[in-house]
């Protein structure tokens, strides 16, 4: 039993879980209010706010907006430690013609299933 | 008496090894970013795919899983970057990660303001990437595996001309 609390008290003030977030999560039925073909980019700052990013492709240009989460886990075993980092995104990324009018659009939502894992403890 | 001895060396134990990871220390590390795309068809695009000048592929080719900026979009979600290329084409590059790290470092103080360490990291491996371009309609004409270190130097120069020698079919990687 003492070296059971021994160990605990060796080992608890060495571990750390960290949950880092940028920007905010993007909503997936904002995304259903955007047609392509129909959205002008006027619709989607309305919606989305400012994006991150803005390429040029020519005529044409390409928006980014992103939410990234990562989720952190630390274990100091006295020489040895374990550190898992997971890292995922909600991304979007919107296409638009010369006329501002919305062509395409891609999206990822992921943010929300990043992981807190060790390696070696799944 | 005995107890005693036991009790002392437990504590001496203890401090050694306490002691010990100032000056040692293995570390394993897995960072994670992003997932590879949940595509049956992904390997054929790893593999790379090269289209001709009119645009259609070799009949007798694997089927490719779109055709299609729209497709491509709606299979794989949004791509890390987007890239401009000459012609009006675009480059939409995907990457993701998964890597172990082990390292052993070992640190001895040799003398008061003197100390040797010694250093070692292994990576299996780096940000993996796929690389799509699609022509000024949108049509797909090339595919590739790629490191994403390598492909963010080639578009960050001189925008390159899609159908170049670089898009054709060069690494094949399972």
């Amino acid at each position: 039993m003492r070296t059971l609390a021994l160990l605990i008290l060796l080992v608890l003030p060495a571990c750390f879980m960290a949950h880092g977030t940028v920007n905010e999560p993007l909503d997936r039925e904002v995304f259903a209010s955007l047609t392509p073909g129909t959205s002008t980019a006027g619709d989607v700052v309305a919606a989305l706010g400012a994006p991150a990013e803005v390429v040029q492709l020519g005529r044409r240009s390409a928006w980014r907006y992103e939410h990234s989460s990562t989720k952190e886990t630390g274990l100091f075993l006295l020489v040895v430690f374990l550190h898992g980092t997971d890292t995922r995104s909600d991304r979007t990324w919107l296409f638009f013609d010369e006329n501002e009018i919305m062509t395409h659009l891609g999206v990822t939502l992921g943010a929300g299933r990043s992981e807190y894992s060790l390696p070696g403890l799944e | 008496m005995k107890g005693l001895f036991r009790k002392t060396g437990l504590v001496l134990l203890c401090a050694w090894l306490l002691q010990l990871s100032s000056c040692l220390a293995v570390a394993i590390e897995r960072d994670r970013f992003e997932r590879r795309p949940d595509l049956p068809e992904i390997d054929i695009l790893l593999a790379g795919n090269a289209t001709g000048d009119d645009g259609q592929r070799d009949a007798t080719g694997p089927a490719l899983p779109f055709m299609d900026l729209h497709q491509a979009l709606a299979r794989l979600g949004a791509p890390l970057h987007v890239a401009p290329l000459q012609r009006e084409a675009i480059a939409l590059v995907y990457g993701w990660r998964a890597d172990t790290h082990l390292r052993a470092s070992l640190s001895l103080p040799l003398a008061e303001t003197v100390s040797a360490s010694m250093d070692f990291s292994r990576r299996r491996a780096k940000l993996d990437g796929l690389v799509l371009v699609f022509d000024s309609s949108g049509q797909l004409r090339g595919s590739r595996a790629c490191r994403l270190l390598d492909i963010r130097a080639r578009l960050s120069g001189e925008r390159p001309v899609y159908d170049d020698a670089w898009w054709a079919p060069r690494i094949s990687r399972p």
